[in-house]
């Protein structure tokens, strides 16, 4: 960085010393040394930008002596929008009016002064307003994020705990520990792209495969069903045609007749390629099986793309779980359709969370599968049109998300079939949670 | 995160003690916070044994502070006590032994904490 960085004016608290006799100075840069080096370290193993995001936090109110931090990645167009990916010991209320009333500001300066820097010297970008809500929330300093000259984020921490400000070593430290974190954001979302890109390519892959095959299937027995009768009809016609060839009017009659039929051939056909596109064959081979290991490794395999889209997805585990009845493929169908509907349907910044439960219920013993999230929820008389083929919640939000709106129908299909259930609860404001139960072994 | 491990002891029906052993760093952070705050959830107040601490980083003095400014924000109280000679002096390196509440035994902070 070419900036030089803030000084703290006359009026402010006087910083700490950086003398040479200040006994302490020396085990506290080296504190600060063992700090970032252990940055450093978690740094190459973390490929979760929430995880990423905590290492950094805690690394950093660790170093200063802060027990408030917060973060905040840009996305969107040009990163036009500002979202909190975590904040710890601010109000997350607060740390929220911050990102509506005035992250924005704060973003504009720090991209043209990409250094740390104290919250008063922001006041001549902020309104009055704006600036005593910045220190009613307690921020005393931001900070930006950026690789490569790319502004992605930015960062506050709040006061010292023992009453010091910050000083130009502080300062000096912190933008040698977003240097590196930088780099290792970039890094992580250009990996979790490629990571997603590819799964969604094999995803498409396997799906070509499936649809290759059932239509190979399927164009077997409409060739069976449907174009022997119609091969009979245009068989005829083309005998009558040939040998009443001098009854012109009945010539002309069987010759329509000829040509419909061909046509009706080509609909039937085009019908037919629709309803295999859209019908979906539903095999499924159960089995008795252990749910923990299919859970995990589905939750790594889909972290770092949800992690992309800025929505924390977190996986927790419910204790010991007694084995499940289903078909692996079929249920990885399943899970995959409930976390895209809830990346969806929810904005960045939101969490996901995926459960495992035990439940008994009618004398049945039930494995459960939650998919939930903290977006914006369902409004109760349109939940259950939620598994109608074709449905969505509302128009707006089709044009909005796209799709046709038969992927949870789908999944209840393919949930029945594995003789469990597919329920959805939600509140408005509060978010919601699939529920997939599946038969107990 | 090789050898951490926390042991949750309920010293009273208000109050819970969290000892924790092994290194508390980045690795550990998060399970500490976590493992804390379901103590604050349940209605209780929390006693930090950390004499078990061999070695505490700058994410773990990190989580501690996080810990405390959260439980400031509940009804509930935090306090530490039996802090490990390594945990204790990075904690006063950082003059944090003025701003923390330390006690000497689990007893003495469950007695502040249920005064208060």
């Amino acid at each position: 960085m070419s900036e030089p960085l803030r000084r703290i004016p006359a009026d402010e608290p006087a910083p700490e010393s950086g003398s040479g006799s200040d006994p302490g100075l020396a085990a506290r840069r080296e504190h600060s040394l063992r700090s970032l080096l252990e940055l450093s370290r978690e740094l190459k193993v973390s490929l979760d930008l929430y995880e990423t995001a905590d290492l950094l936090l805690f690394n950093l109110m660790g170093q200063f002596g802060t027990a408030r931090s917060a973060m905040w990645l840009f996305t969107g167009d040009k990163g036009a929008r500002s979202v909190m990916v975590r904040c710890h010991g601010f109000k997350p209320q607060a740390v929220s009016a911050v990102t509506d009333i005035c992250a924005d500001a704060v973003r504009r300066r720090l991209a043209r002064e990409p250094s740390p820097m104290l919250s008063w010297a922001l006041k001549p970008d902020l309104g009055t307003a704006e600036f005593e809500l910045i220190r009613q929330v307690g921020i005393a300093l931001f900070a930006p994020l950026s690789a490569h000259g790319e502004l992605l984020g930015l960062l506050a921490l709040g006061a010292r705990v023992n009453g010091t400000s910050y000083t130009d070593d502080n300062l000096q430290t912190l933008e040698t520990a977003l240097g590196m974190v930088g780099m290792s954001l970039q890094n992580t979302r250009l990996y979790n792209r490629l990571f997603e890109n590819n799964r969604q390519l094999r995803l498409s892959h396997d799906r070509l495969l499936e649809h290759t095959r059932l239509k190979s299937e399927f164009l077997s027995n409409v060739n069976h069903e449907l174009r022997t009768p119609l091969a009979v009809i245009i068989g005829t016609l083309e005998c009558i045609v040939d040998h009443r060839s001098t009854d012109e009017d009945l010539k002309g009659l069987v010759q329509g007749g000829l040509k419909k039929s061909h046509d009706l051939r080509g609909m039937i056909e085009n019908l037919l390629i629709l309803a295999d596109a859209t019908e979906g064959r539903l095999e499924v081979q159960i089995e008795a099986g252990t749910l923990g290991p299919v859970l995990e490794a589905f939750h790594a395999e889909r972290l770092a793309g949800v992690s992309e889209t800025l929505r924390e997805f977190r996986f927790e585990p419910g204790g010991d779980l007694p084995g499940a009845r289903f078909d692996r493929k079929r249920l990885l169908q399943i899970l995959n359709e409930l976390v895209d509907n809830a990346v969806k349907f929810t904005p960045s910044g939101a969490r996901l969370v995926l459960r495992t439960s035990r439940l008994e219920e009618n004398d049945r013993r039930w494995v459960g599968i939650e998919v939930s999230d903290n977006g914006p929820g369902i409004p109760a008389d349109r939940l259950e049109n939620l598994f109608r083929s074709f449905e969505q919640v509302d128009g707006s939000s089709t044009r909005r998300v796209g799709g046709l709106g038969v992927g949870l129908a789908f999944a209840r299909q393919l949930a029945e079939r594995m003789n469990g259930e597919l329920r959805v609860r939600s509140d408005v404001g509060a978010g919601s949670t699939f529920t997939l139960l599946l038969p107990a072994a | 995160m090789s050898d951490f491990r926390l042991e949750v002891v309920p010293a009273s029906p208000r109050t819970d003690v969290v000892r924790v052993h092994g290194h508390l760093d980045a690795r550990s952070a998060t399970t500490l916070l976590s493992q804390c705050r379901m103590v604050a959830q349940e209605g209780k107040h929390l006693v930090l044994n950390l004499a078990g601490v061999a070695f505490i980083s700058s994410s773990g003095i990190g989580a501690l502070l996080a810990l405390v400014e959260e439980h400031n924000q509940t009804p509930y109280q935090v306090r530490l006590t039996e802090v490990s000679p390594a945990a204790d002096s990075v904690i006063r390196l950082l003059n944090l032994d003025q701003i923390l509440a330390i006690d000497a035994t689990e007893e003495a902070s469950r007695q502040a904490v249920e005064a208060a």
